[in-house]
């Protein structure tokens, strides 16, 4: 345990001081630059606070429960550095992504709405456009959204908008020339430094045989949420792609199995399994049960078949109780408030997230048919979980038996169980926080 | 254990109290059996109190404790020869009834009541009639 603090102290050191070094490298000059140069330094009187809202705390701790133990302590210290860049970009995701909080209605928009949603289309094919070899800067390629990001509160486009208004404050009040809404208009900054550290990644791994599979698992997740942000409808097994696709799992999987398979300690047999789709297959499964962990609880895809009844019932009876919205996405939200176990469904509700669960039924009245829809959609999700799951589990077997070794398979499975301990907790408590 | 279960003597009533801790998929079945072998050679109705005035159940429980006495042949839900009569005022409470009332659940007509004497007063008026 003590070692595992201590490595998890090293990461975080490491991720900061290389966080410094992407705001210098990758973001453009700016009041934003030095807020989060401030933000993230000793300077800050706040920082352990400030990291922890930001989501690097937590990123840090999963990334050490994920390596730690893989490797021996001598390849450790080689392996550790590699963690930076990846936690940095995704640090900045972090941010790029809640742009999303808000948009997953296909009806109700509002024009501040609607311009997110331009930013985050045009951000997102930029930075396929860039990751296809644009040589174009992020900064050159965003310039067309620059005046519309300006209208977007970084505050409000957060989990925890009082905590990002704090952390402005604070900096305000020994930055006298800087006033707090400069902070929270600074996304534009951000959006550069999240396109050209994808990049920086992507551009690193390329030369190695799962290049392809980074730079595809990246590409693929920009083109997915630009598919979602759509709102047309999709058949099942679409909408599946897309939301498996969306998140970041394949990429980061895929970046954490070359470092180890590929750069620092390579493997016998692992360009094969990377060949012969492998890889991809069980990076697939892995991260569609952790989409659907992130959207539906590791309660509810747990739950055994014939509990399911037991819930239609319960929740159309609180339902009903509770509700006197015509709106069904309303009632919903105060059926499933204290439930404890449905609290990613209600986190993605109250913060107007994509949610598999609510697909097709967001926008609907309150009705039998929409409660029924529901209740359908959490029963045919945990099938697809359990399917997938037990495909994992094969294709990780076979990839234990071509490598004579199970350390790309236990990274994997510790990935998707950090997932499950993860988002059995509701997201507003400190071990919860943190989502991908 | 957190649950009692005991008959009046020479009367058809089984008092049933549920209490913190609950674990639902150990003991619900178990509180069934334990009716059930209490019922037996008693003419039927049987009455069963079900004193859940003292048990705080979350939400994921009361999932649970529905899926059980569903499943359980032996269950209050299930057996036609047992009438539940509830204590407790709680939301949980108010929900399990009404799931009770469900067609799916046996469309069993569950009265609460504030107390256990109260209820013991009205399952003994039931049963003279």
């Amino acid at each position: 345990l003590e070692e595992s603090v201590q490595r998890e102290e090293q990461l975080l050191l490491m991720t900061v001081a290389g966080l410094e070094a992407s705001l210098d490298n990758h973001m453009p000059k700016g009041v934003g630059r030095d807020f989060y140069r401030w933000a993230i330094s000793k300077e800050n009187p706040y920082q352990g606070e400030y990291l922890q809202a930001q989501g690097i705390t937590q990123l840090v701790k999963m990334t050490c429960k994920l390596l730690n133990g893989l490797v021996s302590d001598a390849l450790w210290e080689k392996l550790a550095p590699y963690t930076v860049p990846m936690n940095v970009y995704q640090i900045y995701e972090i941010v790029s992504d809640n742009l999303a909080i808000g948009l997953a209605s296909a009806t109700s928009f509002t024009a501040e709405r609607e311009q997110r949603r331009t930013i985050l289309q045009e951000f997102n094919r930029s930075m396929i456009a860039r990751l296809n070899g644009d040589r174009r800067s992020g900064d050159q390629l965003l310039k067309k959204i620059k005046p519309l990001a300006r209208g977007v509160s970084l505050f409000e486009q957060s989990l925890n908008s009082r905590k990002q208004s704090f952390f402005a404050h604070v900096y305000s009040e020994y930055h006298r020339d800087v006033k707090p809404e400069d902070l929270e208009a600074a996304i534009f900054p951000i959006l550069v430094a999240n396109i050209e550290s994808c990049v920086d990644l992507a551009n690193f791994m390329c030369d190695y045989e799962s290049g392809s599979l980074i730079l595809k698992g990246l590409i693929n997740r920009y083109r997915a949420v630009n598919r979602l942000l759509k709102h047309q409808p999709l058949p099942p097994q679409d909408l599946l792609d897309a939301s498996t696709y969306a998140i970041l799992v394949i990429p980061t999987l895929a970046y954490y199995i070359a470092i180890l398979g590929e750069v620092i300690q390579p493997q016998e047999g692992f360009k094969t399994v990377v060949r012969n789709n492998l890889l991809a297959k069980a990076l697939y499964d892995a991260a569609l049960m952790v989409r659907l962990l992130n959207d539906l609880g590791t309660w509810t895809l747990q739950l055994p078949p014939e509990q399911y009844m037991a819930l239609s019932t319960v929740l159309e009876l609180r339902y009903r109780h509770y509700s006197n919205s015509a709106n069904f996405i309303d009632g919903l939200q105060t059926a499933i408030e204290d439930t404890q176990v449905l609290t990613r469904i209600h986190k993605d509700i109250v913060h107007g997230e994509f949610n598999v669960s609510l697909y097709g039924i967001r926008d609907s009245s309150f009705d039998s048919d929409a409660i029924v829809a529901f209740n359908q959609n959490l029963g045919y999700f945990a099938q697809v979980y359990q399917g997938a799951s037990q495909r994992l589990q094969r294709s990780l077997g076979a990839i234990d038996e071509q490598l004579n070794h199970n350390w790309l398979s236990s990274l994997i499975l510790r990935f998707v169980q950090f997932h499950e301990v993860l988002y059995s907790n509701p997201y507003d408590m400190k071990d919860g926080e943190y989502s991908i | 254990m957190a649950y009692t279960v005991q008959r009046i003597p020479n009367e058809p009533i089984i008092v049933l109290k549920v209490m913190n801790p609950f674990n639902p998929a150990k003991e619900v079945p178990e509180q069934n059996a334990e009716i059930a072998k209490l019922s037996q050679g008693v003419t039927p109705p049987v009455y069963l109190i079900s004193d859940l005035s003292e048990l705080k159940i979350s939400f994921s429980d009361l999932v649970v404790s529905l899926a059980e006495v569903k499943r359980d042949e032996e269950s209050a839900f299930n057996n036609k020869n047992l009438v539940t009569l509830t204590v407790g005022s709680n939301e949980m409470v108010r929900l399990s009834v009404e799931a009770a009332k469900q067609k799916q659940y046996g469309g069993v007509n569950i009265q609460i009541f504030g107390s256990v004497d109260e209820a013991i007063a009205h399952a003994r008026s039931l049963a003279k009639k």
